[in-house]
């Protein structure tokens, strides 16, 4: 691109600021042209009329902000703010030069093709630690290895490097994450999936397709093991904790790139690596965020009531895998006793009836109260039925008469306010987000510790 | 008002060597040492010489100044201790989480990116070794740090990548100057140590204690002004990150005989666009892909890498499309259908697709537009990007927030138009109504698309194209006049256009109350006019989308394109689309207009761009809601229209408009009359000779779907 353009409105600007303009200062900056234009006689004339009548102002900022420079330069050199009274230009010039060189050479220049670089490393990945509580690591996207993990993974996670270079990424997650893992390190085709076909000795691709990927940018969100607990006092109270099997883990969210040798496309062959950073969620908007929904979980129901989707959540709250719902009877799920309500009540809503019952949902061991809501989503075009969403809150074990929050559940479009019902989807996205929002915003509910303790 | 690109480059510290006449005077003398100085503390900066050699005087210093304050602040880190005791000659890093511990090798070690497929052994790539740029590509943003005041304290190299600004630019400069005037205040909110702490805490070292350090924590997004091409200004970004205690700055600096230094609370944070650039270090893949549907929302088709994530083959289309939404979502869709239905476009959505055999879940940004056929509504249109979890979940959250909803209007899509194969998909002239009063009650007629009585033509099957975007404005009959002789229409920003006999506002009739106007006038035929484009009639699309092939003789033969079936469904884009309007390209195919006997007044016809005939510069200017005094930065203006300009070397836009888009165009020739800058109107010798857009800023592009 050519020479920056200015507007006259530009000239102005940057003249209030000091910027570049004028002629000769004691600093012998010799006197140019301020702005370049192209064929843009019309505006000239108008600049030059400006810049006339403002020149000996430009001027006298333009040495202002010099002077300024100067005298914040001072305030940072030690031997100047040593010296009883302000020097003189020069010798403030020439103790910041002794000043710089100074520390210049406390950074040594490790090799010839040394990058000039503002930050030491040390100092950038102390931002990026502090900025995101974020380290950098590289895995194998074969195999899943570390080849390097960053020393900032020992104030995050309180683990030594050690612990994670050439283990397996896959250890280092939780188990119910691993499949995702597998996804996100290998491109559309799943190489790891192949499996031999003894009859004819062929290779084919076993089991679902692995996850399409539009780019080499990953970013994915996974639960990883943190190391002893006492340390890590920013992660006690704040975060949600997930234990399984004797470990304990947090959410991270990765950010990277698959790179590829040679460029080779968004596949991912077997010599390339996943480069991430992985942090801690720093806190999200404060928008409304629904305490409720970290209980709930939705539901889509058929016409004929069978249910074809769960989702996620309800593994968690139920301790039941999808699969054992799917293409169930909607009221199946919940105690028998209360079989004929939910499905007199399901009955009634496709009569459009409004659908609010309370019911006790099978887990996998006992039963849980919910209060349970649901609305016919009708296609906006042509009122034609697509299907039953259905929210399931539930209810506190010690508090048989509380109420959820009068926009705890997505209403139908047209019906609620839309915000409410996004912002339900919102909070729903994630199922472990919703407790880290929880933890953030103590909200008036008078079970609020009762819903962070069930995450725990 | 905002940050221009480069420093100017005219004072360049003197260099010459010192000359040995007496002729000097002491004045004289004295300033040489000064520049001496000057240059020496200017190779003292961590930069390469190259960058160095482009600074001048003022950001030599300026630059100096940072530095010691980056290094003053770590210097502090390492010799104070991170604890939560008052301490009484070092500032607290009660802030910080953490510990600043350099080892005495302050780089590390060079980092494996690539593995050895025989051995296993971890290798390093000699091109991308250093820490820091791997993980700033990694991070897909990069680092900022703020004082207490709004300038940036430190911010990393790879802002370049992101704001086309080079690190040195920004540097102990106000980041305000940076940022959309609307959302400066946002910023400053942020910026405030008491801002989102509840009413318990009274004082800020209260806020300070450990249990409420998460008070620090902030997120805010803000538009920050870019340079990039292919962006339109702006550059939507989620600034993530917390308060730190900066001890650099000159009040924290402990000095014997001062008032005891305080810490002073700065914003460290890590910034991320809402939508990558198109040039950002990772060649970006970000497709796009596109699905049909019917009016019901039926998916019926769509590119085969949907499919693939959908898990979902021929035989199993249509299906409903709600049925592969994940069932929170679908009150978003119907939303989005409900607007589209009535508007012919709807915003940008976010939303979760579910794939049908294993059920992932794909986060998904899109955007609907209706088809129309013989004036009556046909098909919807889908075009989707598919999101990674993190960015997913991100604007997931976002999506009930009031300034959410600024996305739908918003610079994301047209940021990054190279990534988007598109074609205008125009509301047809059939539902716009012909009542030019209607436009004047803009707050009662939200739904109705504008009202732009066509160019009268002699060709009875075409007939202008007219697209929308943009607010609803004041029609006046005079700019509708204008647009139906074919005249040229000025420059739409808000201070330029009154000498052109269009003024403001009155080209702000092109706004409507959801889309913006593109009036199309075609050139009479004049052939050397070569790849000059213009929409189609898009009340035809996609069947009779027709393209001009070049002929031997004079006779033009339209290919059926559809049928002849040499409808690519997914070629990759080689040059950028232009707007999102614009029909697209196929490669291979030179547009001519007819000849010149041939009274034209749109050509149904596919735009041809060509990079290396690029001549022209289709520059599209913002145009706002309100006439704003002259000196502001026009900021609040919408896309709006477009000029064809020649293009010069020297173009360059001013950076008070906000770019919506840039096209350039081939030519073949300098047919076109030479035209001054993208500000002035095209010259209007004759009418007939070219051709005057309002480009289209809608928030959805779709291209012609496959069949």
């Amino acid at each position: 691109m050519g020479e920056p353009f200015l507007d006259p409105w530009q000239v102005a600007a940057a003249a209030s600021s000091g910027l570049s303009y004028g002629d000769d200062d004691e600093l012998g900056v010799s006197a140019g042209k301020y702005a370049r234009m192209d064929g843009l006689d019309g505006d000239n004339h108008e600049k030059e009329r400006f810049a006339r009548e403002n020149h000996s102002e430009i001027e006298r900022r333009r040495r202002n902000k010099m002077t300024h420079y100067i005298n914040e330069l001072a305030e940072m050199v030690p031997q100047c703010a040593a010296l009883g009274r302000k020097p003189d230009k020069l010798t403030i010039l020439r103790m910041a030069v002794s000043h710089m060189k100074a520390i210049r050479g406390n950074a040594p220049q490790d090799e010839a093709s040394y990058k000039p670089s503002f930050l030491t490393d040390q100092e950038l990945k102390h931002l990026i630690l502090e900025a995101a509580n974020g380290f950098l690591f590289v895995t194998c996207c074969h195999t899943g290895r570390v080849l390097y993990v960053s020393d900032s993974i020992t104030p995050v996670l309180n683990l030594k490097q050690e612990e994670w270079l050439n283990r397996n990424l896959h250890e280092l997650i939780h188990p119910d994450d691993q499949d995702k893992i597998r996804d996100q390190l290998c491109g559309s085709e799943a190489a790891l999936n192949r499996v031999l076909d003894l009859k004819n000795g062929g290779v084919k691709r076993e089991g679902a397709n692995s996850r399409v990927h539009m780019s080499c940018r990953r970013g994915f969100i996974c639960r990883m093991r943190v190391g002893p607990l006492e340390a890590l006092h920013r992660l006690r109270n704040r975060r949600p904790l997930f234990t399984h099997g004797g470990h304990t883990y947090v959410v991270m969210h990765c950010t990277g790139y698959i790179k590829n040798a040679p460029p080779a496309g968004i596949e991912a062959p077997a010599t390339s690596c996943l480069v991430a950073i992985a942090r801690l969620q720093v806190a999200s908007m404060p928008i409304c965020a629904d305490p409720t929904t970290s209980t709930q979980f939705s539901v889509r129901v058929a016409e004929d009531g069978k249910m074809t989707f769960v989702d996620q959540r309800a593994t968690a709250l139920l301790n039941l895998s999808i699969d054992q719902l799917l293409g169930r009877y909607w009221w199946q799920i919940v105690h028998p006793g209360d079989e004929q309500l939910l499905h007199d009540a399901f009955l009634a809503l496709i009569a459009n009836q409004p659908l609010r019952v309370t019911c006790r949902v099978r887990t996998a061991t006992d039963y849980v109260n919910c209060c349970i809501s649901a609305y016919k989503f009708l296609n906006p075009y042509s009122d034609a039925f697509e299907y039953v969403v259905a929210t399931h809150q539930t209810i506190p074990a010690d508090d048989p008469t509380w109420q959820p929050p009068h926009d705890a559940f997505p209403t139908a479009p047209g019906q609620g306010d839309y915000g409410a019902a996004a912002a339900a989807a919102v909070a729903a996205s994630t199922d472990w987000q919703q407790a880290e929002r929880m933890a953030q915003w103590p909200w008036e509910h008078p079970n609020a510790a009762l819903h962070h303790s069930f995450r725990q | 008002m905002y940050a221009s690109k480069r420093r100017q480059r005219n004072f360049k510290r003197v260099r010459e060597p010192q000359r040995q006449q007496g002729a000097s005077n002491p004045s004289k003398r004295h300033r040489e040492r000064l520049n001496g100085e000057l240059e020496t503390v200017a190779c003292l900066l961590p930069y390469d010489p190259s960058t160095i050699s482009r600074l001048d005087k003022l950001s030599v210093l300026r630059l100096a100044v940072a530095y010691l304050q980056v290094k003053a602040h770590f210097s502090a880190c390492v010799h104070s201790t991170c604890g939560f005791q008052a301490s009484t000659s070092v500032p607290l890093l009660f802030t910080h989480a953490y510990q600043f511990l350099p080892s005495p090798n302050p780089f590390s070690a060079h980092i494996p990116t690539l593995v050895d497929s025989g051995t296993g052994i971890p290798l390093i790539d000699s091109e991308e070794r250093f820490f820091e740029a791997i993980s700033m590509k990694a991070l897909g943003g990069f680092v900022l740090v703020l004082n207490g005041e709004g300038d940036v304290f430190y911010v990393s190299e790879n802002v370049e990548n992101f704001l086309g600004f080079h690190q040195s630019d920004l540097l102990h400069q106000s980041l305000f100057e940076l940022i959309h005037s609307e959302d400066r205040d946002d910023i400053r909110q942020q910026l405030d140590p008491a801002f989102g702490v509840p009413a318990g805490c009274s004082s800020v070292q209260d806020l300070l204690a450990s249990d409420n350090l998460h008070y620090l924590e902030r997120n805010v997004n803000a538009r920050f002004r870019c340079l990039l091409d292919n962006t339109c200004g702006f550059l939507r970004m989620d600034v993530r990150g917390k308060l730190l205690s900066l001890h650099g700055i000159p009040q924290s600096f402990p000095v014997a005989g001062r008032t005891p230094p305080i810490a002073t609370i700065g914003l460290v944070a890590i910034c991320t666009p809402f939508v990558p650039p198109s040039n950002a270090d990772l060649p970006s893949e970000d497709l796009i892909l596109k699905s049909k549907h019917q009016l019901d929302n039926t998916l019926v088709s769509m590119d085969p890498k949907m499919h693939h994530i959908l898990e979902l083959c021929d035989a199993d289309l249509p299906v409903s499309f709600y049925e592969l939404i994940h069932p929170d979502d679908a009150t978003c869709m119907a939303e989005a259908h409900k607007e589209v239905s009535k508007s012919g476009s709807s915003g940008l959505l976010i939303y979760r697709l579910i794939s049908a055999k294993s059920r992932r879940i794909y986060f998904v940004q899109s955007s609907c537009r209706m088809f129309y056929k013989n004036g009556k509504a046909d098909s919807i249109g889908l075009t989707h990007r598919v999101l990674n979890e993190v960015e997913g979940s991100m604007l997931l959250e976002k999506r009930s927030s009031l300034k959410a909803k600024l996305l739908s209007f918003d610079d994301s899509l047209l940021q990054s138009p190279r990534n988007l194969q598109s074609a205008a998909a125009l509301p047809s002239i059939g539902t716009m109504s012909t009542n030019r009063d209607s436009i004047d009650d803009e707050e009662t007629n939200q739904s109705d698309p504008q009202t732009i009585p066509t160019c009268p033509s002699k060709s009875p099957t075409i007939a202008p194209s007219v697209i929308q975007t943009g607010r609803k404005r004041k029609a006046k009959a005079t700019a509708i006049t204008a647009l139906s002789n074919g005249e040229i229409l000025g420059c739409v920003d808000g201070d330029r256009s009154e000498g052109r006999g269009i003024s403001g506002n009155e080209t702000n009739i092109w706004a409507s109350p959801l889309q913006s106007t593109l009036h199309l006038t075609a050139p009479q035929c004049d052939d050397r006019l070569n790849g000059l484009q213009l929409t189609p009639q898009c009340t035809q699309l996609p069947s009779e989308l027709l393209a001009w092939q070049p002929a031997t003789t004079n006779e033009w033969n339209p290919v059926d394109l559809c049928n002849s079936g040499i409808y690519p469904t997914n070629f990759s884009m080689t040059y950028p689309p232009i707007f999102p309007s614009f029909p697209e390209v196929l490669p291979g195919f030179d547009y001519h207009w007819p000849a010149a006997n041939d009274n034209l007044s749109i050509q149904s016809s596919m735009c041809h761009l060509d990079e290396s005939t690029v001549k022209h510069s289709v520059i599209h200017y913002p145009i706002g809601e309100k006439k704003l005094p002259l000196n502001q930065p026009n900021h609040l203006l919408e896309p709006h229209s477009v000029i064809v300009t020649p293009r010069t070397d020297h173009q360059t836009f001013p950076s008070n408009n906000r770019l919506c888009g840039e096209l350039q165009f081939g030519q073949s020739t300098d047919s076109l009359p030479s035209m001054h800058h993208s500000m002035h109107p095209l010259p209007s010798t004759n009418p007939n000779h070219f051709a005057s857009f309002i480009s289209e800023a809608t928030n959805t592009l779709l291209g012609p779907l496959p069949i």
